[in-house]
């Protein structure tokens, strides 16, 4: 989990592209460069989603939720 | 003519979808709510990025990118692929495994139980009720100013009282908003949330496929993509704005003017730099002044634009997109999943659905910039783009109809919520879970539903003028301004009642101060340009970790229940 952390904010710093902020050269099918990293970055969420399921998956949850059968669920049981 | 039978043709196929869900209906309280935990990886990721992506996907988009350029993306889209997944996979598995192992239907049955504390429940719901409801007034107005200018001139005898001369013989907006409600409240109240999921799947697909429909023909009018990445406006050498070509419907072709079209000034063109710059192509700001014409007196009068954004809100608009792992009608859709892997899917694909949607709708605003008169509401940017170079009914009629998709999307996920929310959080909680039977649960549900809709309808009418897409902002800040809550309670052992209640009540008091001081729904940045979400949060946060610190830990057994991995 801490490697999938460092990838976010590594990515919410990426995200701020000053060093794009002025430019307005087009890049590649008629995408300003400004636009074309922001759709590459999308990519890259998905790439650190890719990573998250098979790396860094919640195993210990999924194991927690399926421990017990919808018949057998703890029921609410709150004092009102 | 032609759109308005491919609408009506839509919301029919959304009629038998309805009827064919209902027959899967397995007749308990549990599947009318969160599917039985039946839904697989497909239909739960086309029913969460439906129910995340309103109309402004595709219409608010292209309008905000005409405004300020192909930072739009940027600040609104791509953030939201990165945040939006993180929130799914941090957040929406561990919610979906506490609420299936302890039959939680609501985020309040969480809240209460996670902070030991049955009031909460009561100060959580009015606050959720009236930020999902402007959120539902943006759909149904949203649909009723599509639909009225799309059919203008369908029925010259019968609608002769249009919101503009233009728009007359159109379906007006109260029989939009009316025929909307009716068919999102069939298929809900029949189907239940398995009704809204294979709903939400359909018109997920119907909208992202309009979407790139859209794109192709307006790429192709405009004679390829390297073409149309020169149209947008231009700064001359004099700072003046100006557009380099035009569309001539005659030969269907873009044509360079023989001297560019001056369509307003830069008001402080001291810096020379901004010569031939296409502020649409890049985020710098600009501010230009046009002109529009009063529709009253016909009178020119001036008007001021900041196109591109600065960086500070940039920044702060990461804030923004949290507002969904606060958003109860998610709460429900994830709640739906059949298993944990089923949000593999969502996981992945979700930032990758929102580049398919909003890159196109990005571009065409900003090639809009260069072809459409400066005054265009943003909202009719993408219908007069397609009007004017495209110019096919059919297409149209299609592109209405996705439009329409991305509304009730929403649309159904929130109504089914908030009568959840009513019949369990309320009702049942207030009579005890062994007093009511599971066939009245499920009465109460429908007749809140057909309450909430009737009132949502009249309230819709109401404001039918609102800015809808100011409004969604707002609705917007509002949950994310309660994020802390949810993120601290899955992942902050020591995080009180108390604090968790500071939090929310700082989080009303400092969203209901910025929402005043906007004049209750306009656009309104803080200072140099930061969003007021960003500050709610850090309050709302702030003061969820102080109090926690002096008050009383919660007691082991709830930390053992809720931390189950770590126990």
């Amino acid at each position: 989990m801490k490697i999938f952390w460092v990838i976010f904010l590594a990515l919410l710093v990426l995200h701020q592209d000053f060093w794009n902020w002025s430019n307005e050269d087009v890049f590649a099918w008629g995408m300003p460069i400004g636009l074309f990293y922001h759709a590459f970055f999308s990519i890259a969420c998905a790439c650190l989603g890719v990573w998250a399921v098979l790396r860094a998956w919640p195993k210990d949850w999924e194991n927690y939720a399926e421990q017990t059968t919808d018949e057998e669920e703890i029921p609410l049981n709150l004092d009102r | 003519m032609n759109a308005l039978v491919i609408i009506i043709l839509y919301l029919l196929v959304l009629l038998l979808l309805g009827w064919g869900s209902s027959r899967l209906f397995r007749g308990t309280s549990k599947d009318f709510f969160v599917a039985s935990h039946s839904i697989g990886p497909f239909l739960l990721l086309m029913s969460v990025f439906g129910t995340t992506m309103t109309a402004f996907a595709l219409v608010g988009s292209t309008g905000k990118s005409f405004e300020r350029g192909i930072g739009t993306y940027g600040l609104m889209a791509s953030i939201s692929g990165l945040i939006h997944m993180a929130i799914f996979f941090l957040i929406g598995i561990r919610l979906w495994a506490l609420g299936k192992r302890n039959g939680y239907l609501t985020q309040i049955q969480f809240f209460r139980e996670r902070f030991e504390s049955p009031r909460i429940g009561y100060l959580l719901f009015p606050i959720l009720v009236l930020l999902v409801v402007p959120y539902l007034l943006i759909g149904i107005i949203g649909a009723g100013k599509v639909i009225e200018p799309v059919t203008a001139g369908a029925f010259p005898g019968l609608f002769s009282n249009p919101t503009i001369p233009a728009w007359s013989g159109g379906v007006p907006p109260w029989l939009t908003g009316l025929v909307i409600c009716m068919v999102v409240l069939t298929y809900v109240f029949i189907g239940g949330s398995r009704g809204a999921a294979i709903a939400n799947a359909f018109q997920t697909v119907v909208f992202m496929g309009m979407g790139i429909v859209a794109f192709y023909f307006v790429v192709q009018s405009l004679g390829g993509l390297e073409k149309a990445g020169s149209v947008p406006m231009r700064i001359n050498e004099k700072g003046e704005m100006v557009q380099d070509y035009h569309f001539d419907k005659t030969s269907g072709q873009l044509m360079a003017y023989q001297s560019p079209k001056k369509i307003g000034v830069v008001t402080d063109f001291s810096n020379s730099n901004l010569t031939d710059k296409h502020p649409h192509l890049s985020r710098d700001t600009v501010t230009v002044e046009f002109k529009k014409k009063n529709p009253k007196t016909g009178e020119m009068i001036p008007f001021e634009r900041e196109i591109g954004m600065p960086f500070i809100t940039f920044v702060t608009y990461l804030f923004i997109p949290l507002s969904v792992g606060m958003f109860p009608h998610l709460f429900q859709h994830w709640l739906t999943a059949r298993n944990a892997r089923a949000f593999k899917l969502t996981v992945i694909a979700h930032p990758i659905c929102i580049m398919i949607v909003w890159v196109p709708c990005v571009l065409i605003g900003s090639w809009a910039s260069g072809l459409l008169p400066p005054s265009i509401p943003p909202p009719a940017v993408l219908s007069a783009m397609l009007s004017l170079v495209v110019g096919d009914p059919l297409l149209t009629g299609l592109l209405t109809a996705g439009v329409l998709a991305a509304i009730m999307s929403s649309l159904d996920s929130q109504f089914l919520c908030l009568g959840t929310v009513f019949t369990n959080d309320i009702v049942v909680y207030r009579a005890g879970k062994n007093s009511i039977s599971d066939g009245q649960k499920l009465k109460i549900a429908r007749l809140f539903i057909v309450l909430i809709v009737g009132a949502t309808y009249l309230l819709a009418m109401a404001l039918k003028n609102a800015n809808v897409f100011d409004l969604a902002i707002w609705c917007f800040s509002g949950f994310a301004a309660l994020f802390p809550l949810v993120f601290s309670a899955l992942y902050w052992k020591r995080t009180t009642k108390y604090g968790a209640i500071a939090s929310i009540i700082t989080a009303l008091i400092t969203w209901s101060y910025f929402f005043h001081q906007s004049g209750y729904g306009g656009e309104y940045f803080v200072g140099p340009g930061i969003v007021p979400a960003a500050i709610c949060f850090v309050a709302s946060a702030t003061s969820l970790i102080v109090v926690s610190l002096f008050s009383v830990p919660p007691a082991k057994s709830t930390i053992d229940r809720f931390f189950p991995s770590q126990s």
